[in-house]
């Protein structure tokens, strides 16, 4: 019987861990990357955004070619950089490629660095306009944020939002 | 009361490692189309944060390849024949002895040190492997995408 009572109490503990260790962990949500672009000029096209490179599984505290997207997009509209986005018929294409995402496994002041490649091509002739790698940094504390976790994820989103905020910034200076 | 601490830790240990201990993952990509010239000189520049000289391991492996590299500071204006500029970062933790988790290697343009190929592996603990191989590894992936594609 007390073996019972063992073997119940250490799945217990295995079960509770697990949930610590793993199960909690989503990706980046777009909302945590929310980008303010100050932009020099806007331009008249419309513009597809298409994002490559990001992170295809769940649970993983990294950031998806869709939440990237989508926070790209948001940045774009609100920043009125473009005349409108959208998937469909498009002036411009703007190609992003997350090259690399290199998150802290632990520790109190923690710092993401992040990289990735924008291209901006004209869609009429398919002529590239711009191309540029981009890298953004954040470091956070645990003044900034308590928790571990949390604070991996408010780094990593902070990182993502500078990284849309330069390239956008870069992009309002081109002559298109 | 000690005995069922110690129990406790135990139990956590053992599924931390579970959790942390399963994870392999190694990718490589083409981002722009590239050809490497076997004449001209791939430039490895070191990561500031290295300290165990992978700089010069990735440097002796493209050799090994056939390429000419050499591992630099960091790569200027004074240099000549760039054909390529090779980046990295490797990131490496401790379980029971130290051992590189993360390795990431870009291959960028001389012109604007745009990203041209991308490579990563990730081993974590039970599955590690030693900087040597985590290097030939993610080399051997990107050498393999740019003759694929």
């Amino acid at each position: 019987m007390k073996k019972v009572y063992n073997l119940i109490k250490f799945g217990v503990v295995v079960l509770f861990s697990l949930m610590a260790v793993g199960c909690s962990f989503s990706n980046i949500e777009p909302s945590e990357m929310a980008a303010n672009a100050q932009v020099v000029k806007h331009h008249q096209g419309s513009v597809q955004v298409k994002v490559t490179g990001g992170e295809t599984k769940e649970d993983q505290l990294k950031i998806t070619n869709e939440s990237f997207k989508q926070s790209i997009v948001n940045a774009i509209n609100k920043s009125k950089l473009f005349g409108s986005t959208g998937d469909g018929k498009s002036d411009y294409r703007l190609d992003v490629i997350l090259n690399s995402l290199d998150q802290p496994a632990m520790g109190f002041t923690m710092t993401v660095n992040m990289e990735a490649s924008w291209i901006v091509t004209r869609i009429s002739d398919n002529k590239m306009m711009w191309r540029k790698s981009i890298s953004s940094t954040q470091t956070l504390g645990v003044s900034d944020e308590t928790g571990g976790v949390a604070r991996v994820r408010r780094t990593t989103g902070e990182a993502a939002a500078r990284n849309i905020e330069k390239a956008l910034a870069e992009i309002s200076k081109l002559d298109l | 009361m000690i005995k069922k601490i110690i129990y406790c830790i135990t139990a956590f240990v053992f599924v931390f490692q579970l959790a942390g201990c399963s994870v392999n993952k190694q990718s490589a990509q083409v981002l722009q189309s590239i050809k490497l010239d076997k004449e001209k000189i791939m430039y490895v520049e070191k990561f500031h944060a290295d300290g165990r000289g992978i700089d010069q391991l990735i440097a002796a492996e493209l050799t090994k390849r056939g390429y000419k590299a050499i591992s630099v500071g960091q790569v200027d204006a004074s240099l000549e024949n760039v054909g390529i500029i090779v980046t990295y970062f490797d990131k490496w933790i401790w379980d029971l002895s130290m051992y590189m988790l993360e390795l990431d290697v870009q291959f960028r343009s001389p012109k604007d040190r745009f990203s041209l190929v991308k490579g990563n592996s990730y081993h974590t603990s039970l599955t590690r492997k030693s900087p040597e191989e985590m290097v030939s590894e993610v080399i051997g992936n990107m050498l393999k995408k740019i003759e694929n594609q």
